[in-house]
């Protein structure tokens, strides 16, 4: 397996652990040192401990929030991730100011990673489908209601 | 299959001549017949080369000024991504029926194109900081609509 197959495996098997909700392995994938660049997220610190609360924040809000590895590819040490995320507002997300409304919620986001010599996750840049999340659960208004 | 640095070279001349010298023939002839557009910019636009043609257009059209940096390429022959810095004025409106704000914008966004054999553009997809845009030209809306 080239470096560059290895790291798109680590992305692969990272979007799994967080989708088994089964954090075990996670250093074993991602430092702890973790710089994460996400326009518009929260400011929690990216160490594993922070990955794990996002993700079960998220959980909190979707409980059957699922995620899906649409595309990867890579070169050198980055990696390329196209990532489907569905799932339903049952549970609230007080972080956004909005209560539970089953609404359903279906984006993307695009991530590209940089992965040290071991592999592990080192850095993320992620651009996030934010307003088509925000429009679905009702939260902001659709193009031209503005 | 092309070579990471051909799919590179392809990239950068279509930053500098679609968006930054204005040559929307450019796009017109790198853009493959059966393009297939992922990411419209709006609902309802569908997703041909015509989706994508109109999209460019749209872009260009929201501000006179705008310059495009690329940041980063990544790419394995058949896929780049293109990580790039979108700066400008919003002199002809963020939105269709949004009035200019005057305002400057500047946000980053990831897009990946995918090449065919004969160096062409078959498919992208691609998401901008639109939220970031918004606030920096006082477009957010009030929490709760």
């Amino acid at each position: 397996m080239s470096d560059v197959e290895r790291n798109i495996d680590v992305v692969r098997r990272l979007e799994d652990l967080y989708n088994r909700r089964d954090y075990a392995q996670i250093g074993d994938l991602v430092r702890d040192d973790l710089i994460a660049h996400t326009p518009s997220s929260d400011q929690r610190p990216q160490d594993n401990e922070g990955l794990i609360a996002n993700n079960e924040g998220a959980y909190a809000g979707f409980p059957d929030k699922r995620t899906e590895v649409l595309d990867t590819f890579g070169e050198g040490d980055r990696v390329v991730a196209r990532i489907r995320e569905v799932g339903t507002n049952t549970g609230g997300l007080p972080w956004l100011g909005i209560p539970a409304n089953d609404a359903k919620v279906d984006f993307e986001w695009v991530q590209i990673s940089r992965h040290d010599d071991d592999g592990k996750v080192a850095e993320t840049w992620t651009q996030m489908e934010t307003p088509k999340l925000m429009m679905q659960l009702g939260a902001m208004p659709a193009p031209g209601g503005m | 299959m092309r070579t990471p640095e051909e799919a590179k070279e392809l990239s950068r001349r279509f930053i500098e001549e679609v968006f930054n010298q204005r040559n929307l023939k450019h796009a017109e002839e790198v853009l493959a017949e059966d393009f297939v557009e992922h990411s419209p910019p709006f609902p309802g636009m569908g997703n041909d080369k015509a989706a994508a043609m109109e999209g460019f257009r749209l872009f260009l059209d929201s501000s006179d000024d705008l310059h495009v940096e690329i940041v980063d390429l990544i790419s394995d022959g058949g896929r780049i991504a293109i990580y790039g810095r979108y700066a400008g004025t919003d002199t002809g409106g963020f939105a269709p029926g949004v009035p200019p704000t005057g305002k400057r914008f500047d946000i980053e966004g990831i897009d990946v194109a995918v090449l065919s054999d004969d160096g062409r553009f078959v498919e992208h997809y691609g998401i901008a900081d639109v939220m970031t845009a918004m606030g920096q030209l006082g477009l957010m809306p009030a929490p709760g609509g």
